[in-house]
């Protein structure tokens, strides 16, 4: 049973140079107990679309079409009721630990903030669950932690207590942006491993968000591709890494450093995103393609269709023969075209 | 091997730590980079790895000059060049410049970026302001950069852009060697395949040798010869790059390469993880001991009293362990 | 934070130490080369002979070399003046009587009244002045500030703008010229000029009295402060912290005032403790335009009549004033932010 459903989301930003649309008709599904990577890099929208689920974009924001969480239709919700449900309902964690937590107040009082917005209990109990959930995070001795300020902590540790935060108000569901990023790798390795095991203990739903194709590899059991605000290609995650289906996914596997031989050049996808002010017609992916073809620079851009024998879903114009020889050369390790 | 041109000999280089009420006295030093010995070949590419904290950065900075050491020596072309100030210390930032981490933050927004890259000519005075400007385009069009937009600011250029534009400023002046501080970190993936293309390419038409500061280890692996990896302040495993990758002896290089994530499910599914304990730690309090032993896997009692030093054996590869892990 | 505070008033103590050292020097050594005004001269009347110099310069203890001077005068400042002091300058007197005329700060020959009665006798208005119009500038410009860093150009924020740019152009005195003109002359709203004493049981007539100058010479800081608050509120309602805050459900005006605001308000605080340890020390343009006899009145009152003494003790005493509410600041700033405590 889908616990998010989101429909043909279409988030405009209003700027001094005109309209910008920043998610531009997105539809995804992420049931309970699953972790839902979105991958993308800068620009694509992920973030854009993470804040829009959240109800967490300025006033110049336009957000059109439909966000089902459960019984909720968060489009067009009234204000109050949106803030009821955020941070109790649906929680987030973002990019850097170091800056998202407020400098001037200990841990202890944030911790408690988040409880007592949402539940009706006494300081007492409001602590008792702080030293709760700093536990479950993994936080050695909870109960001194939260007398501390966050700049006495390291990122590895600011990042639990984001973590712990968020889980606070047992969400259903939870947004994770970027949550490794600005982390060392030991320290992304434990967070990866607290998060793997938080998804068997919450029955939260869980998306997340990165471009990091290696944490999506390790966490997460479906994932879609974003690319200037619309997703093109949605999979399971074997499936993506197995039998890729979509150009850009190609340039994105390829490009793994990893991936590569010694000796050859690195695989580089050429150009770079369009501008989202004026995106190109047609398939926005079409100028950096080096499949394009003419009906792929002209609208309606491609659709996400179902890919025969698989669950996997792909907007290519590509015919599916070509999209499977070429996604077995990439999955390969092969040098892609 | 090729002949060595820059070298490194215990390195220190240390912070003070203040304390007092009325007049602050230093009562001890956080010692950021604590003995670094490297060697750096012709042509060849050297990654220093490890992640914060480990004095990485600080130990590039004092390579370049860009800050003083306190002990050690640093050697370049069988020149002492450790305490050179002034002019002579100009020639050797001819030879050796550095590309920075962050090309948003390393550029000045308010100038052009043809200024920004044609002000190492001047300030070295090279040629006639037209010479600059052409070897300026020049160093543009090797980069990958549009040469007719010398007179446009950083901001209107994105940030593989400005990478591009920090690496033209940094082999304007025709040097050996760049030191290259974390170069695609702040990058996004299909870019940094882009900038380690360019880095590549580079070396080869122009000789250079590189010093790779990083903490991804895919991309240091693509680039490097040879690797040191680092932890507080100490070289704590080296050698060529297969040696290392393969064959990790130091519990920490092994942890550091199981840390990374896999891009491919089943493999990240079915492999055995080293996944440390505790945080990162900070040089203000180095653990008793070999610095590792608190979170280290296999460690023994006798690692919390002794202090292993970095040796290497005669195929160059080197590690600082009491009980290093089998080949 | 018990050594930090140890640490600002050690600090602070320093710098009161250099400037009894500076206004020592300039009041008195560079005075007397540059202007030929000694005080010696002065005091001994019209036409004095040599004789008589040097009997006045006996009598205030100029005869001592200068170092001498600067120990005594530090002495009197810490401990108050000695036996000998007082049976110099007032021969025969009680030690009551003779602390009307020489004090810790010294003494006002012209006046014949020590320096710290004179002081004590203006400073209640001053500090009444400098009170209510911190209050009024506050209440002002905060909620100004703060709306208007929430609503950006917005009505409020333009007409915000406009009215601080008029408040930092227009100078005090014509302000001040034409609101007694407007609201006490014509229109007699507010009383011409005077002050009346603060009493707990009936404050009323203390606070009539004083609204008309606290309120013009609240304008001027109020356009600062609106400026000032209405930037940083912009800063730090852009950080990510605020933006957690909301993730986590609160209500914009709880992430206003308890997150932002808290953050906000340093450099505010900061600016606001050294302004108002600037105006303890005398607001002189405001004073003067409404008649009030406070501190900064004095002072060009002192000067105008060549009164060393006074004068120095003035610059003396805010100076000290300066410092103390420097101390306070950092304080409040440490409380407010908790890594400034690690400093």
């Amino acid at each position: 049973m889908a616990l998010l459903t989101v429909e043909n989301l279409r988030t405009t930003f209003r700027t001094d140079d005109g309209p910008v649309c920043a998610v531009d008709g997105v539809s995804l599904t992420v049931d309970a107990g699953q972790v839902l990577g979105i991958v993308g890099e800068s620009g694509c929208g992920k973030s854009a679309m993470s804040l829009s689920i959240m109800g967490l974009l300025p006033d110049s924001a336009t957000v059109e079409g439909s966000i089902q969480l459960g019984e909720h239709q968060l489009v067009d919700m009234p204000k109050n009721e949106l803030r009821t449900l955020r941070g109790s309902e649906v929680a987030m964690i973002f990019q850097d630990p170091m800056t998202s937590l407020n400098p001037v107040m200990t841990i202890g009082w944030q911790l408690e903030e988040a409880v007592r917005l949402h539940q009706k209990v006494s300081k007492r109990e409001a602590r008792a669950l702080a030293v709760a959930g700093l536990a479950a995070v993994g936080i050695p001795s909870p109960e001194d932690r939260l007398k501390t300020y966050p700049h006495e902590l390291s990122g590895g540790m600011r990042q639990r207590v984001m973590i712990a935060m968020a889980l606070l108000n047992r969400p259903r569901l939870l947004i994770a942006d970027e949550p490794t990023t600005a982390l060392d790798v030991t320290t992304q390795a434990q967070i990866l491993e607290l998060m793997r095991d938080l998804r068997s203990e919450v029955d939260a739903a869980i998306v997340l968000i990165t471009h990091d194709l290696g944490v999506v590899a390790e966490v997460c059991d479906e994932v879609a591709v974003m690319y200037a605000g619309r997703i093109v290609e949605r999979a399971p995650v074997d499936e993506l890494f197995a039998r890729p289906q979509h150009p850009y996914t190609w340039g994105l596997l390829a490009s793994l450093p990893g991936r590569n031989r010694a000796g050859e050049r690195l695989h580089q996808i050429a150009g770079s995103p369009p501008s989202l002010m004026n995106p190109p017609a047609g398939c926005r992916f079409a100028p950096r393609c080096a499949m394009a073809m003419d009906v792929c620079r002209a609208d309606p851009a491609p659709v996400l269709a179902a890919v025969a024998g698989s669950d996997t879903v792909v907007a290519c114009h590509l015919d599916a023969p070509t999209r499977a020889r070429e996604g077995a050369r990439v999955a390969s390790g092969e040098e892609s075209a | 091997m090729s002949e060595p041109i820059l070298t490194a000999t215990g390195v220190k280089i240390g912070f003070p730590v203040k304390r007092g009420i009325v007049f602050q006295r230093e009562v001890g030093r956080v010692q950021a980079v604590d003995g670094v010995d490297l060697t750096l070949h012709q042509g060849e590419t050297l990654a220093i790895v490890g992640e914060s904290g480990c004095g990485k950065t600080t130990l590039a900075r004092g390579l370049v000059r860009l800050r003083d050491i306190d002990a050690g020596s640093i050697t370049y072309m069988g020149d002492d060049i450790t305490r050179r100030s002034g002019r002579a210390l100009n020639d050797f930032r001819r030879q050796v410049t550095m590309i920075f981490q962050d090309p948003i933050a390393s550029l000045d927004p308010r100038m052009r970026i043809g200024q920004s890259m044609q002000e190492p000519l001047d300030i070295h005075s090279i040629g006639t302001p037209a010479e600059r400007k052409r070897k300026v385009q020049e160093a543009m069009e090797r980069v990958g950069l549009n040469p007719e937009h010398y007179n446009r600011f950083p901001h209107e250029f994105s940030g593989g852009q400005r990478q591009r534009i920090g690496i033209a400023r940094a082999i304007i002046l025709e040097p050996r060697v760049i030191v290259c501080d974390e170069p695609v970190s702040a990058l996004d993936v299909s870019v940094q395949a882009q900038i380690v293309n360019l880095l590549e390419d580079l070396q080869r038409d122009l000789g250079l040798s590189y010093i790779v500061i990083a903490h991804d280890l895919d991309v240091v692996r693509r680039l490097a010869d040879r690797v040191q990896v680092m932890y507080l302040g100490r070289v704590i495993e080296q050698g060529e790059g297969e040696q290392v990758y393969n064959h990790p002896r130091h519990p920490y290089s092994k942890a550091l390469l199981s840390a990374r994530p896999i891009a491919d499910p089943k493999l990240a599914r079915s492999r055995e993880r080293i996944v440390l304990q505790g945080d990162v730690p900070s040089p203000i309090n180095p653990p008793a001991g070999c610095r590792f032993h608190p979170r280290c896997p296999v460690a023994q009692a006798s690692c919390s009293a002794h202090d292993p030093q970095l040796e290497v054996a005669a195929d160059g590869h080197g590690w600082a362990c009491a009980y290093p892990l089998a080949p | 934070m018990i050594r930090f505070l140890i640490r600002r008033i050690l600090g602070g103590a320093f710098v009161v130490l250099v400037v009894t050292l500076a206004v020592f020097v300039l009041f008195g050594p560079v005075l007397t080369w540059k202007s030929n005004i000694s005080p010696a001269r002065l005091y001994a009347g019209k036409n004095p002979s040599p004789q008589q110099i040097e009997s006045v310069k006996a009598l205030l203890g100029l005869d001592q070399p200068y170092y001498v001077q600067y120990a005594y005068t530090l002495r009197r400042l810490v401990v108050g003046p000695t036996q000998e002091e007082r049976d110099r300058v007032c021969p025969g007197s009680t030690a009551a009587e003779c602390d009307q005329l020489l004090g810790r700060f010294g003494s006002s020959f012209a006046k014949q009244r020590s320096v710290d009665s004179l002081i004590w006798s203006r400073f209640p208005v001053t500090l009444s002045l400098a009170i209510v119009a911190a209050l009024i500038w506050m209440l002002i410009s905060i909620p100004i500030g703060v709306l208007s860093a929430i609503r950006p150009r917005s009505l409020l924020d333009r007409s915000s703008t406009v009215f601080v740019l008029i408040g930092q152009s227009l100078p005090v005195y014509y302000i001040g010229l034409l609101a007694i003109y407007f609201l006490a002359y014509k229109y007699q709203i507010f009383p011409l000029s005077g002050y009346e004493n603060f009493s707990l049981s009936n404050p009323w007539p203390w606070l009539y009295h004083l609204l008309l100058p606290a309120t013009v010479l609240a304008l001027q800081f109020a356009a600062i402060y609106v400026r000032i608050t209405r930037s940083q509120m912009l800063d730090t309602l852009n950080e990510d912290y605020v933006r957690t805050a909301r993730a986590k459900g609160a209500s914009e005006s709880r992430v206003v005032v308890r997150h932002a605001l808290r953050n906000a308000s340093l450099p505010i605080v900061t600016m606001f403790g050294l302004d108002l340890g600037l105006l303890l020390g005398g607001a002189i343009l405001i004073e003067v335009t409404f008649g009030l006899q406070g501190l900064g009145a004095l002072a060009v009152e002192a000067a105008k009549r060549l009164d060393v003494p006074t004068t120095a003790g003035i610059v003396l005493f805010s100076a000290i004033l300066i410092v103390v509410a420097n101390i306070i600041v950092d304080v409040v700033c440490a409380t407010l932010d908790p890594r400034i405590r690690l400093e």
